[in-house]
């Protein structure tokens, strides 16, 4: 799990940026631009491993693809500005307490896999969502970052496989 | 420079890609029809990878193959 999940500073602060009324089209703009124009530039700077060898060029046209068009850069923009929208991320809190409160199970049998050091994403939340989905298991991975398949896949195959979700359901 | 490739070897390229056609009604309620690409491989008791923003399936490229001996894995892209 490494959505931003709770509402944070920086995630306040870029969506402010991104919302303010004349700035914000111009910087949504700016970074569509700057990625169309230099895809895989982009990419190699906004992909974070905990390893600085792991990004390749192969990796960097894959994701690069994205913004081969400005309407795929545009659409990118977009998406991020609502990604780090803090009401949004406040909201699905609010409904994980209000089930806690109201004593609703999460809907499913849940085990949560936290990256010790993510760069973008504080490794506080791990211990917030651990408490806001009652029932549910949280392993860190501590030689992780944000993307844990790619810092640690072996740990990450392990901990899926040993996931049972009816054994995880009855705890 | 980067390097032209990843420490280890995976096995995303050579793996087809498969489509799936996705109806979601739109914030103006509109029915759209959305095509997602993805790749399935194995058998078993399903398994689905989900990419994050600005990446694709390409991203679970090193787990592929442990899993693969007990599930059926299912890795959507969403970009598409």
């Amino acid at each position: 799990m490494h959505a931003p999940g709770y509402p944070f500073v920086r995630t306040r602060a870029l969506n402010a940026l991104l919302g303010a009324p004349l700035l914000g089209p111009g910087l949504a703009s700016l970074v569509a631009h700057v990625s169309h124009r230099w895809p895989r530039t982009f990419v190699a700077r906004n992909v974070h491993y905990l390893r600085k060898d792991m990004m390749s060029e192969e990796e960097a046209a894959e994701y690069g693809a994205l913004f081969a068009t400005m309407e795929g850069a545009r659409v990118f923009a977009r998406i991020l500005h609502e990604s780090v929208d803090p009401h949004e991320h406040a909201r699905v809190v609010a409904e994980l307490r209000a089930r806690v409160r109201e004593g609703t199970p999460f809907p499913c049998p849940t085990k949560i896999l936290y990256a010790r050091k993510d760069v973008m994403v504080p490794a506080s939340f791990g211990p917030l969502f651990h408490a806001d989905i009652p029932g549910s298991e949280l392993v860190w991975m501590d030689d992780a970052s944000h993307f844990l398949q790619v810092d640690a896949p072996s740990q990450m195959v392990e901990q899926i496989l040993a996931f049972d979700p009816d054994e995880a359901s009855a705890a | 420079m980067l390097p032209a490739r990843g420490p280890w070897p995976h096995p995303y390229d050579d793996l087809p890609d498969a489509f799936l056609e996705v109806e979601l009604r739109d914030e103006q309620d509109q029915v759209r029809s959305v095509r997602v690409r993805h790749k399935v491989l194995g058998s078993g008791p399903p398994l689905v990878l989900v990419h994050g923003l600005m990446t694709s399936s390409y991203s679970w490229r090193y787990v592929l193959e442990p899993h693969v001996a007990s599930c059926s894995c299912t890795r959507p892209a969403i970009r598409s």
